[in-house]
């Protein structure tokens, strides 16, 4: 099959040392009007740091020693055509990644001054007497408390993590990249610095930009911008997400919110490494069961059935576990688990239509290629794939994906087994 | 007779024709992206309950053009999802107050999906068994918005907004509205709104329009205009009422503060322009309100603002979570008297203008969201480039006199949702 290459090789920069324990990574388009700028601090997914570490981007997005108000931080991004600026932690298996964003259109100096604003946020903080500003710290813990607590507005998502923290209660994956409201009492101004200087020390850096760039120039802005001596010397790698398989009878949670529609969310694992022969047969054996209007859990769960209006599965790859998620009636949750057991028994059974086989492999394939068209997809697969020190490239895994056979569907569906369900009414 | 409209600043084009069948075209070319995307938009939305054909005066049940949307998609040989992933393509539609529209995203076989668009909206195929079963998957998607405390702060903020009309029901309807529809009930409104004429297609990605324009030239046939029209009632300037507030399972009030539209004379893209703009300077991100609200904990990252409209319809909503939306309120009308009195600092109005001309050129960065945005302008009788041109040409003397006859105490409502006490109970958990 021949693919178009729409994020240009020629000019693309992969896991390039720009300091000490620091790699920038370049996907070079010419499409997009604007490029993307991403900063991630990589750190161990833990219960003690995870608090800390989700409050440090309420922090430094506050104020800078230059721009010290969130106003001021806003004119900047006004001033830069609407650009974007963001700080977040994001969770990547079982790592936290703390995330610097920067989107800007390119013309003119337009972006790299945005680079300059990123630089300066990430490593000028505004601080008083050696220690983020007392305001800024608390109004971050207060704010904090409300998105935790905002999970609740969310049924379908307050479900999902539900699910993850008792099915994996002795895992990090069980742990909340958002933190514990619990946690806040003890976050004060000068701890709070003291740890964001720790993590600029000890963590692992990765640099990942996207757009119609010079390369040549875009590294050597990033190597002047961030390559400063700021007693990088002990860097700690962050260990990757473990696998957990040991089948057992399936675990039930439940819990009441008086919502007008229940959600159901099943947690399911397999025996299946993140990196290796087996995972674009996993990516293929999801396709089948429930990702699209053509799977086995949409046809027959919502077009015969009439269950429900939405439901899905996902594969996550770090941890090799398969989510399935619906709205459903609570009266019915019973009958949805056992379908959606049955479907699965199906797939292990190689009960797989010619169609069912045919639609799968064109819906993932086409997802993959279309990929390279969206900015923020095709920083997410590259930033996995780096993570997870897997060097193929969305067409390696899709000539993979051609060459699975049906065999190797019904062998990785037999190593799954229901780990657990969460059932909120 | 074919157009093309350029923009400079934007570089890209458009090209824009009405067929003899009396379908309108866009099509944006996209060269560069891999995806391709066609949207087949029908001037039908919930907001059509009420329409007048051949004379006759006829009212449908709530939730109407959603479940025909969801009908659309039966065929009597094979699911339309079906056909379209064996041609490599991915298909859904959505259904608003002002229109219904079907699309399909693809990388191969372009020309074979765009002929399967065209063929499966105009071949509805009904049975009572098909509707029935339709019935319980619909009545999950009603449950699961009731659940969705944003949906509902916006929808009780139409309740508040206004006296009458469409804007107050539910697009997808209620529990009891779409049990009386029938095969023959949505066969009528099919035949009442889907011509060529009430529907406009729309194609983005690295495509040709002569060739384009040639397979929908075949695919539509043309036929003698029998559109329905919208019965509106009269809608008076000012609110329903000033406040309503709702109770649910939130851990933090969520508010949306909005302003009717009352001028239905002026251009609508100028009007989507400058009420973009004023937003933003009354209290967008970098505004002294912003900065003194977001300080003091009242208001969070999630406060926004934006103007939403139709063609009969419009509002400048704030909306956000705060734990005193009413202080919020007071803090807006604060500021808009301020800035009524004081006029328009024009380096504000030069930044949030800057703003927004960046945002609408990014809003060109993906595929999905150009059709969309051409979709929702095809219902106000706009295209891309002529929003463009307002943000380009906004003016403060327009945006001071919008300021001056738009944000009018009289014509806002504030919407809140609350939280409830077991909620508050397992938030504190």
């Amino acid at each position: 099959m021949s693919m178009p290459q729409t994020i240009e090789k020629s000019q693309a920069i992969n896991a390039v040392p720009v300091g000490e324990g620091m790699r920038l990574h370049f996907l070079h388009s010419t499409k997009f009007k604007t490029a993307i700028f991403c900063v991630l601090l990589r750190r161990s997914l833990t219960r003690e740091d995870a608090t800390l570490n989700a409050l440090l981007p309420g922090v430094l997005r506050r104020g800078t020693s230059k721009h010290d108000t969130i106003g001021k931080i806003n004119a900047v991004m006004e001033d830069l055509y609407g650009g974007v600026f963001d700080c977040q932690t994001i969770k990547k298996g079982e790592q936290q990644l703390i995330q610097f964003y920067f989107e800007g259109l390119t013309f003119h100096d337009n972006f790299y001054r945005g680079l300059e604003f990123v630089k300066e946020a990430m490593l000028s903080p505004l601080t008083i007497n050696g220690a983020f500003k007392d305001s800024y710290c608390a109004g971050a813990v207060n704010s904090l408390k409300d998105d935790i607590s905002s999970l609740i507005n969310n049924k379908a998502e307050y479900a999902k993590e539900r699910l993850f923290e008792c099915m994996c209660k002795n895992e990090p994956f069980g742990i909340s990249a958002d933190g514990y409201i619990e946690d806040l009492a003890f976050a004060k101004a000068p701890e709070l610095y003291k740890h964001y200087m720790k993590i600029l020390d000890a963590s692992p850096i990765e640099f990942v930009c996207l757009g119609n760039l010079d390369s040549d120039e875009l590294q050597d802005k990033v190597k002047s911008l961030f390559d400063r001596p700021f007693g990088r010397k002990a860097i700690s790698v962050p260990p990757s997400a473990q696998i957990r398989y040991s089948p057992k009878p399936i675990d039930i949670y439940r819990e009441n919110l008086n919502s007008s529609q229940g959600k159901i969310c099943i947690g399911l694992r397999a025996e299946v490494q993140s990196v290796g022969p087996d995972f674009p047969a996993m990516l293929l054996l999801n396709e089948i069961l429930g990702s699209g209007p053509n799977s086995k859990l949409f046809t027959r769960l919502r077009e015969k059935e009439s269950l429900c209006y939405y439901v899905n599965s996902v594969f996550y790859r770090f941890k090799s576990i398969i989510l399935i998620q619906s709205g459903v009636a609570p009266e019915n949750f019973g009958r949805m688990l056992d379908l959606a057991i049955q479907e699965i028994d199906d797939i292990k059974c190689g009960k797989i239509s010619e169609a069912e086989w045919g639609n799968a492999r064109k819906s993932l394939i086409n997802r993959l290629r279309g990929g390279q068209d969206y900015p923020s997809a095709a920083i997410d697969f590259y930033t996995v794939q780096h993570l997870l020190g897997d060097t193929d490239t969305a067409n390696d895994v899709i000539e993979k994906i051609e060459k699975v056979a049906l065999e190797d569907i019904s062998r990785l569906a037999g190593t799954l087994y229901a780990d657990a369900a969460f059932e909120l009414s | 007779m074919e157009e093309m409209k350029s923009n400079a600043l934007l570089g890209e084009n458009i090209f824009i024709d009405r067929l003899p069948s009396g379908i309108k075209c866009y099509i944006i070319p996209k060269s560069g992206y891999v995806e391709k995307q066609a949207m087949l938009a029908v001037r039908y939305g919930s907001a059509d309950s009420s329409y007048q054909i051949d004379g006759r005066r006829l009212e449908a049940p709530e939730g109407m053009a959603h479940f025909l949307e969801h009908k659309m998609f039966e065929d009597d040989k094979m699911a339309v999802f079906e056909q379209f992933t064996m041609q490599g393509a991915s298909v859904n539609a959505f259904t608003t107050y002002t229109h219904t529209a079907y699309y399909f995203s693809c990388i191969d076989n372009f020309y074979e999906n765009l002929g399967l668009l065209m063929d499966f909206v105009q071949k509805p195929h009904f049975t009572d068994a098909n509707v029935e079963k339709e019935k319980g998957i619909i009545a999950q998607e009603i449950q699961m918005y009731s659940d969705n405390p944003s949906w509902k702060v916006y929808m009780n903020l139409n309740q508040a907004l206004y006296h009458q009309g469409p804007l107050r029901d539910n697009i997808a309807g209620t529990l009891e509205s779409i049990q009386e529809i029938t095969k023959e009930l949505l066969l009528e409104n099919y035949n009442a709104f889907y011509h060529p004429s009430n529907m406009a297609l729309i194609c983005v990605g690295d495509l040709d329009p002569v060739k384009i324009f040639q397979t929908v030239n075949e695919g539509f046939m043309e036929k003698p205009a029998r559109v329905a029209g919208r019965i509106f009632g009269e809608e008076p300037a000012c609110a329903k009422m000033s406040y309503i507030e709702e109770k649910l399972s939130v851990s933090m009030p969520l508010f949306e503060f909005g302003f009717k539209e009352t001028d239905f004379k002026s251009g609508l893209a100028g009007k989507i322009a400058s009420s973009k703009i004023l937003a933003d300077i009354i209290a967008g991100e970098s505004s002294p309100l912003y900065v003194s609200m977001y300080d003091e904990g009242l208001i969070d990252d999630s406060f926004a603002m934006d103007y939403l409209c139709g063609s009969f319809y419009g509002a400048t909503i704030f909306s956000g979570a705060s734990r005193d939306p009413i202080r919020v309120r007071g803090l807006l009308m604060a500021e808009i008297s301020r800035l009524a009195q004081e006029g328009i600092d024009p380096s504000r109005f030069a930044a949030a203008k800057r703003k927004h001309l960046g945002k609408y050129i990014r809003s060109f960065n993906m595929i999905d969201h150009i059709g969309v945005n051409q979709v929702d302008l095809f219902s106000k009788d706009l295209d891309l480039f002529d929003l463009m041109d307002a943000f380009q040409s906004a003016s403060i003397p327009d945006a001071q006199s919008r300021l001056n006859n738009h944000f009018l105490e009289e014509s806002s409502a504030l919407s809140v949702v609350s939280p409830m006490d077991p909620c508050l109970r397992a938030a504190a958990k």
